[in-house]
């Protein structure tokens, strides 16, 4: 095990939360190093959590748009990126329930997600039959069970965790994870 | 790192493309936001209380009464208007009836009960009441008029207006009131053998014998204080039936002027003057004009002639809107009127009749009001209605 490197942070480089502070403050220059600061990292996780249903750049500018109008709303400034996940999901779900509905309506697209630009060619077949399966699954399922699914299945949420960034009390977390990894059950059986 | 999270492992993430260039479209996005925020409640605001407003304004606005409706008022007062924007409140029981209902003409009958006006001044427009044979010109004012059988009140909160009955005007003040006399007993049939009487003998018998209104020689009597109420006796006497009359010698009113042919024996012109009348209060305009010019041009020397012109040249302005029908029957009423109040309200309206057509003459009438009557109710409109 190497030794642990120390830490090296430049002089000039402010702390997120100052930087979170400073934005609420009104300090346009704090809000934009916030927004390069987080935006990377926040398109990659949307983009893992909607499996290529839909288009991860767009639910991360919407969700900036969100935190930076409400931001003098949080109230712990240290917490701004899990507070930024939250809104992210909602944004998610927000989507989901749209896509959804247009699909019921036939305006929606059919089309399944182009699993080759979801899934990495290094995946093991059954991981990758199994990813394959989640995401075709989440746009038959209602846009909460499909998010505490792919939490829970490829992001590996705890349910607490989960009960947290959905904003959610834990027992409806449950009923909601019970009720899609049912779905998920046999949809597994019906199309192995 | 959990077994559950390997599967994150091989789902492949998007990097972001572009920063400056979605930081820019970010910032513009929350500078719009954030003007909503503050624009759209206030809109709502606006929005809602709007439509409140009106819901309630549209609720609280009487129903509109359109010409030929019957508005009633059962247990409960009713208020309706007009188009004019006059309010007019029936109380419980009464009933008016609205014949026009314009901008600048409004004809209402109150067929029974009690119903009070509300009428917005307006230059030109003409509101005209009915009761009975009752009629109130109304400038712009608030007032009542009460129906009850043939008695007919008018009381006046504010303003003026006009009281006509049969060739008798009375000016109402504010905080003011009129009452129509008792009218005429139905005169019943005789069974004595009828007399033969000179029309205007017959004039005097249907009307006031002490001389009220008219006196026996068929004059029409001074004005009385027009402040006051009028009072008017039950008409006494036979009803002459038009068959049984026999023409008099000495009754010229029942000669042709021109012709020298005796009137036809059936044509009376007490009855077609009280018919005209009855036809005017009905609504039957052009029958009831028809009617006031037969008297007054058949029957000249009658004491009915002077007032039936009088009428048919009101009518002919107020309701025909025929300024030089109204200036001819006007004109003819001023040759057969005696009496100076008649004389005095025929030369007014003959001053506005002409003054739609023929400003000379217009002058002309006005001058001669002005110098016979100086200090008349009508100076102020005479003036006004042929400037210099």
């Amino acid at each position: 095990m190497s030794p642990s490197l120390p830490s090296i942070r430049a002089v000039d480089a402010p702390d997120e939360t100052e930087l979170v502070r400073a934005a609420m403050a009104g300090e346009k220059s704090a809000s934009q190093r916030l927004f390069m600061r987080c935006a990377p990292d926040l398109t990659r996780w949307v983009s893992r959590v909607v499996m290529g249903n839909d288009d991860a750049q767009d639910i991360v500018q919407d969700t900036f748009v969100e935190a930076f109008v409400l931001l003098k709303q949080l109230k712990q400034p240290e917490s701004f990126r899990a507070w930024l996940r939250s809104i992210a999901l909602t944004q998610v779900r927000r989507r989901f329930r749209k896509q959804r509905l247009l699909r019921r309506i036939g305006l929606g697209t059919n089309e399944p997600p182009d699993f080759d630009a979801v899934i990495s060619p290094s995946a093991p077949p059954q991981v990758a039959s199994e990813l394959r399966q989640i995401a075709q699954l989440m746009r038959r399922l209602p846009a909460d069970e499909a998010t505490a699914l792919v939490l829970h299945r490829v992001e590996g949420y705890t349910l607490n965790e989960i009960a947290e960034v959905m904003e959610l009390s834990l027992a409806t977390v449950k009923r909601r994870l019970a009720a899609a990894e049912q779905s998920l059950s046999a949809h597994l059986e019906e199309d192995p | 790192m959990s077994a559950q999270r390997r599967l994150s492992h091989f789902v492949k993430s998007a990097e972001p493309v572009g920063l400056d260039s979605e930081w820019e479209a970010v910032n513009r996005r929350v500078r719009r936001r954030r003007v909503q925020r503050v624009v759209t409640p206030v809109l709502a605001v606006l929005l809602v209380g709007g439509l409140a407003a009106g819901g309630v304004w549209q609720a609280r606005r009487p129903e509109l009464l359109e010409a030929g409706q019957l508005a009633e008022a059962s247990s409960l007062a009713r208020t309706v208007r007009l188009a004019d924007d006059s309010r007019l409140t029936i109380a419980a029981g009464g009933a008016l009836r609205v014949d026009e209902a314009t901008d600048d003409d409004v004809l209402v009958f109150v067929e029974r009960g009690s119903s009070e006006f509300s009428v917005p001044k307006k230059k030109g427009r003409h509101f005209t009441v009915r009761a009975g044979d009752v009629e109130v010109r109304v400038v712009g004012t608030v007032f009542r008029v009460s129906r009850a059988a043939e008695t007919v009140t008018v009381e006046v909160d504010e303003g003026v207006v006009e009281v006509h009955q049969g060739e008798r005007v009375v000016r109402v003040g504010r905080q003011e009131q009129w009452v129509s006399p008792r009218p005429p007993a139905p005169l019943e049939p005789s069974d004595d053998e009828p007399e033969a009487l000179p029309l205007e003998r017959e004039a005097a018998a249907h009307l006031d014998d002490e001389g009220g209104l008219f006196d026996e020689d068929g004059e029409q009597p001074q004005a009385t204080d027009p402040e006051r109420r009028l009072k008017r006796r039950a008409v006494k006497g036979p009803r002459r039936q038009a068959t049984e009359q026999e023409p008099s010698p000495a009754a010229p009113s029942g000669m042709l002027p021109d012709s020298g042919v005796a009137a036809a024996p059936e044509l009376n012109p007490a009855d077609l003057f009280r018919d005209a009348m009855r036809d005017r209060n009905e609504g039957a305009v052009r029958r009831a004009m028809a009617g006031f010019q037969l008297v007054c041009e058949r029957f000249p020397s009658s004491a009915f002639a002077p007032m039936s012109a009088f009428e048919w040249g009101r009518l002919a302005m107020d309701v025909e809107r025929d300024p030089r029908l109204a200036a001819r029957a006007f004109e003819r009423a001023l040759e057969l009127a005696k009496a100076p109040s008649l004389v005095e309200d025929t030369l007014a309206r003959l001053a506005e009749a002409y003054s739609r057509f023929d400003l000379p003459a217009c002058r002309r009438v006005s001058s001669e009001y002005l110098r016979r009557f100086p200090t008349g109710p009508h100076v102020t409109g005479v003036k006004k209605a042929c400037p210099e």
